[in-house]
């Protein structure tokens, strides 16, 4: 009987462990390293339950839930951003805001949303966990009651994430209406067979799909809110933001898009729409990045643009390809969240996320700056960083793919990660070159110091151990490519 | 000639008349865009969130038409389950919008523009 759950026990155990800690909170417990230690706990109870599940490939609920090789892989993932994100929350909390227990378990329960979303096989699922990864994200964005800031974000977030989910909704429909049904294997299987330029109804429907994950991903055309969303949120907030709906959104677009990619008369359609996007979201990402003043708007723009390298690399729609991505996403999601780490932990006391908060770093922290230095060189694409490999094996996938357009693109990419460089550069001259505003040094409190040293040796670990990356290309080939 | 109105305005009658698929879809689409415009052009966020409930409230349309059309009742559970995620939206959005007035005191969303660039 109990076998049964084993499929869903990531889900389960998140789901308890959140509700857990509302209880908690009812029943009086005010003391906010309680909450943050049983839920730190309760994650890492939850990653034995990897060995059941690793390489199992089950279909549950009427085809509505799938878990295979690709699920797994995200779901650690975002059971490792938690993770992270509750450490830096405990130092970030403390000064800030008047506490309320439901913060950990909102978190908890956006990070239920993206397990559901990464393994959902049917449109309706994947609906209902995506508002299930918004709906207390844009609280989450709004915490700062007193904080004028924090509440324009969370009203923008909810505002534009409302209207791109009504987007979406609405190409569900058509997608409903054309195909007949709502699974995915179904509507792959439709699309391999239709002329999409003679169904403009599918057409119109897949384009309102792609808006509301591109809207999720922050790709260019939807991106608009991202920069006001991570400057006014709190920055464990924030940070969460950057990562993990990021990281189930490309699940997602893997799951539902590259799949009925194979069929040759959908393929150039696919190809063009992804290159549009990339393109669009390296130019404007990096050319906005450059003459921003503030760290979280600029790692924002800078998010956008590395979306672009990994739209890049999926438009090639090969193994290699998705697994590049798929590499790319565990990278990105450490490397940000090292960033935004250190800008926690500088700009506890006043609030403020500039950059020149950063002056003289290296001088008040030494260590703080060179996890900044490792998370921005990496972000930039260094040698012997992380950033580095997943950057190479992104561009390599699309240079393999062939085809002139894709070759011309990997050179576009390789100029804007030149461009790029130079406002990472400029963050770290004021680190490292600029006098020092403030004498003072920089506390560093033992969770968030343990959650940027994991960081940065997954930073260093990824970059020098090419092994972990060819076995991501085993994952993908073991999804077979197929649902 | 009145033999050609008298087509006319049978054949408009008829499309009046018989209720089929296409003027459900209709209904949709000028509602959905009747709540796209509001969202772009209202400044009120009370009034944002209408618009925003209009443009759901259209999707649920076009699932019931096409879950009547094709038989299967996938329409009108998916239809339901949006009802029940607009309430929570709906409910997010109005703290969030009473949060806004206590900081700004107003809900005039081109107010409230301190984050930009």
């Amino acid at each position: 009987m109990l076998e049964k759950f084993i499929p869903i026990s990531f889900e389960l155990s998140v789901s308890v462990l959140a509700f857990l800690l509302l209880l908690l909170d009812i029943f009086g417990v005010r003391s906010k390293r309680v909450f943050a230690a049983v839920g730190i706990i309760g994650l890492i109870l939850t990653l034995p339950l990897t060995n059941h599940m690793w390489g199992m490939h089950a279909t549950l609920f009427g085809g509505a839930y799938v878990l295979d090789g690709m699920a797994v892989f995200f779901k650690v993932l975002f059971i490792f951003i938690t993770l992270l994100i509750f450490l830096f929350s405990l130092d970030f909390l403390e000064k800030k805001f008047e506490f309320r227990g439901e913060y950990y378990s909102m978190l908890l329960f956006v990070c239920l949303g993206l397990m559901l979303a990464v393994s959902s096989a049917d449109l309706l699922t994947l609906f209902i966990s995506i508002e299930l990864i918004s709906l207390p994200l844009y609280l989450l964005a709004a915490f700062e009651k007193k904080n004028k800031a924090s509440s324009e974000a969370g009203l923008k977030y909810f505002l534009l994430g409302a209207f791109a989910s009504a987007i979406f909704l609405y190409g569900i429909s058509m997608v409903y209406g054309t195909v007949g049904s709502t699974k995915f294997v179904d509507i792959i299987t439709a699309a391999g067979k239709m002329n999409l330029y003679a169904s403009p109804v599918m057409l119109l429907g897949i384009i309102g799909l792609l808006t509301g994950l591109g809207f999720k991903i922050s790709a260019s055309p939807f991106h608009m809110w991202s920069p006001d969303v991570f400057e006014g949120a709190p920055t464990p907030v924030a940070a969460f933001i950057s990562v993990a709906p990021k990281a189930a959104g490309i699940a997602i677009i893997i799951r539902l898009f590259l799949l009925s990619m194979a069929a040759p008369q959908v393929q150039p359609v696919w190809v063009l729409i992804l290159l549009l996007l990339s393109a669009m979201s390296m130019t404007i990402g990096n050319l906005t990045a450059i003459p921003q003043k503030d760290f979280k708007r600029m790692l924002a723009y800078s998010g956008i643009a590395q979306i672009g390298y990994v739209l890049l690399a999926l438009a090639a729609a090969t193994t290699l390809g998705i697994a590049s991505a798929m590499f790319y996403m565990i990278l990105y999601a450490f490397t940000n969240l090292g960033a935004f780490g250190v800008l926690m932990l500088v700009t506890r006391m006043n609030g403020s996320s500039s950059i020149s908060e950063f002056a003289g770093l290296s001088k008040r922290a030494p260590a703080l700056a060179l996890m900044l230095l490792l998370s921005l060189l990496s972000l930039a694409g260094i040698p012997p960083l992380a950033g580095f490999v997943g950057k190479f094996y992104l561009f390599l996938a699309a240079f393999q793919h062939g085809g002139l357009l894709f070759k011309i693109m990997v050179l576009y990419a390789i100029l804007n990660s030149v461009v790029s460089l130079y406002y990472y550069l400029g963050v770290l001259k004021v680190a490292y070159f600029d006098p020092p505003a403030d004498e003072g040094t920089v506390r560093v409190p033992t969770s968030s110091g343990l959650a940027l040293f994991l960081c940065g040796m997954t930073i260093v670990v990824l970059g020098i151990l090419p092994p972990l990356s060819t076995w991501v290309v085993n994952i993908t080939q073991s999804m077979g490519l197929s649902l | 000639m009145i033999e050609f109105i008298y087509n006319c305005f049978n054949n408009c009658w008829n499309f009046f008349l018989d209720v089929g698929l296409v003027h459900y879809l209709i209904l949709s689409a000028l509602i959905f865009c009747i709540g796209i415009y509001g969202v772009i052009t209202r400044r009120n966020a009370i009034t944002v969130l209408m618009s925003l409930e209009l443009m759901f409230n259209a999707v649920n349309i076009n699932f019931i038409a096409f879950g009547r059309q094709l038989g299967t009742p996938v329409g009108q559970v998916f239809a339901l389950f949006i009802i029940a995620v607009a309430a929570a939206e709906a409910a997010v959005g109005l703290a969030i919008i009473i949060n806004i007035y206590r900081n700004f005191r107003g809900v005039d969303v081109d107010k409230v523009d301190l984050l930009k660039w």
